[in-house]
């Protein structure tokens, strides 16, 4: 073997994708061949930087939480974007607590509203009914958003206290 | 090898699959709690953030319920799963606006032989984190078609045939894309962190 050809072979010999029999022929080059060895060896050197990073756990309860709203109709690709500055940045509790807070009254005011709506509906307007749907859609989706930051804020907090099936939902 | 997976796990998949579509619930969170933490692992390696991971995780199960009936048996489970998550993964990294699309077939990409054989491995000075961390950096910056082939092969260890199945293309595209990859990544780890990823030509 050759130069011209055992170089397009080198990465996929690095890979293990390479057949036995294939490998064996390219073995003895890369041991008589500075050039191609070396090859072999920037493409190896180049895995060392792909390292197991931290992991992230999967929340207790994340299992039944997600089969319920599969069940439910929710066909996740219509939701909007979870509201996170930026990546990465852990949330100070105090934070968390504030946007906690901030969230429970947003959606109480929503249910509120919705049932108030519903109150008022007399004139039986099919507008008003499209309205009362669309609160009523928000205010699920913002006490949606209140359980998986609880659930999250019981795991990061106290990750010993989360306890399986215990998230309520 | 099957007759022992019988053994361990008396619900195979496609039986788990069956059931939910025919409306037990309990099928499809067995489903989700087989699969969740390799999807975690898998999202992880796109963002660092746990809401946003645990985001892509149950977006992708809501969209695997919501087709579940589209699921052919023909291939594994997972990997028709995997499929749904690394395009729930390129479609949040649209939204997001973080990463590149273009650049598919640019022939500067494919790297140069000094390129090739530079030597780059992580300074020895670097701590476990930190190497990941500056990866990741790199990562953040590639064209998607890129930085999906890179997290399979190299932080997911796929066979070149399952990352094919995964995204529908040939062999000979995984082989080159991986290629081209490689070049690109390592051109960038020798022009942003010159300090750490001396390139040695041997
Ligand atoms: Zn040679």
């Amino acid at each position: 073997m050759n130069c011209k050809h055992a170089r397009p072979l080198v990465p996929l010999y690095v890979d293990g994708e390479l057949t036995s029999v294939q490998s064996a022929e390219l073995r003895p080059h890369l041991l008589s061949c500075p050039a191609c060895r070396s090859l072999a060896q920037a493409e190896q050197s180049l895995h060392a930087w792909f390292v197991p990073t931290d992991e992230i756990p999967v929340p207790a309860g994340f299992a039944a939480h997600v089969a319920r709203r599969a069940v439910a109709g929710d066909t996740g690709s219509k939701r909007p974007l979870a509201p996170v500055e930026g990546s990465g940045h852990e949330h100070s509790e105090p934070i968390l607590q504030f946007v906690l807070h901030a969230l429970a009254v947003a959606a109480i005011a929503l249910v509120v509203a919705s049932i108030a709506m519903r109150r008022l509906d007399q004139p039986a307007a099919e507008e008003l009914k499209a309205h009362e749907s669309q609160a009523l859609d928000a205010s699920l989706f913002a006490l949606d958003q209140i359980n998986r930051e609880e659930l999250r804020a019981a795991s990061i907090f106290n990750p010993q206290g989360a306890q399986e099936g215990s998230s309520g939902r | 090898m099957a007759l022992k997976l019988v053994q361990e796990a008396p619900l195979q998949d496609a039986d788990l699959v069956r059931e939910a579509i025919a409306g037990n619930p309990l099928s499809f969170q067995l489903l989700v709690e087989r699969y969740q933490g390799r999807l975690f692992a898998l999202a992880r390696h796109y963002t660092s953030s746990p809401v946003e991971v645990e985001d892509i995780v149950q977006d992708t199960f809501l969209k695997a319920y919501s087709r579940l009936d589209t699921f052919q048996h023909q291939s594994a489970f997972y990997t028709w799963l995997y499929r749904i998550a690394t395009n729930t993964v390129l479609d949040f990294l649209k939204r997001r606006g973080r990463c590149p699309v273009q650049a598919v077939e640019d022939p500067e990409l494919a790297g140069s032989p000094e390129t090739d054989r530079r030597i780059v491995r992580p300074d020895a000075r670097l701590e476990r984190q930190e190497v990941a961390e500056i990866t990741h950096a790199i990562l953040e910056g590639m064209p998607e078609i890129f930085r999906t082939v890179l997290v399979m092969r190299e932080l997911e260890e796929m066979a070149y045939q399952e990352i094919a199945d995964v995204l529908d293309i040939s062999i000979g595209t995984v082989e080159s894309r991986l290629f081209r990859a490689r070049a690109r990544f390592k051109e960038r780890l020798v022009t942003q962190y010159p300090e750490f990823a001396q390139g040695i030509n041997e």
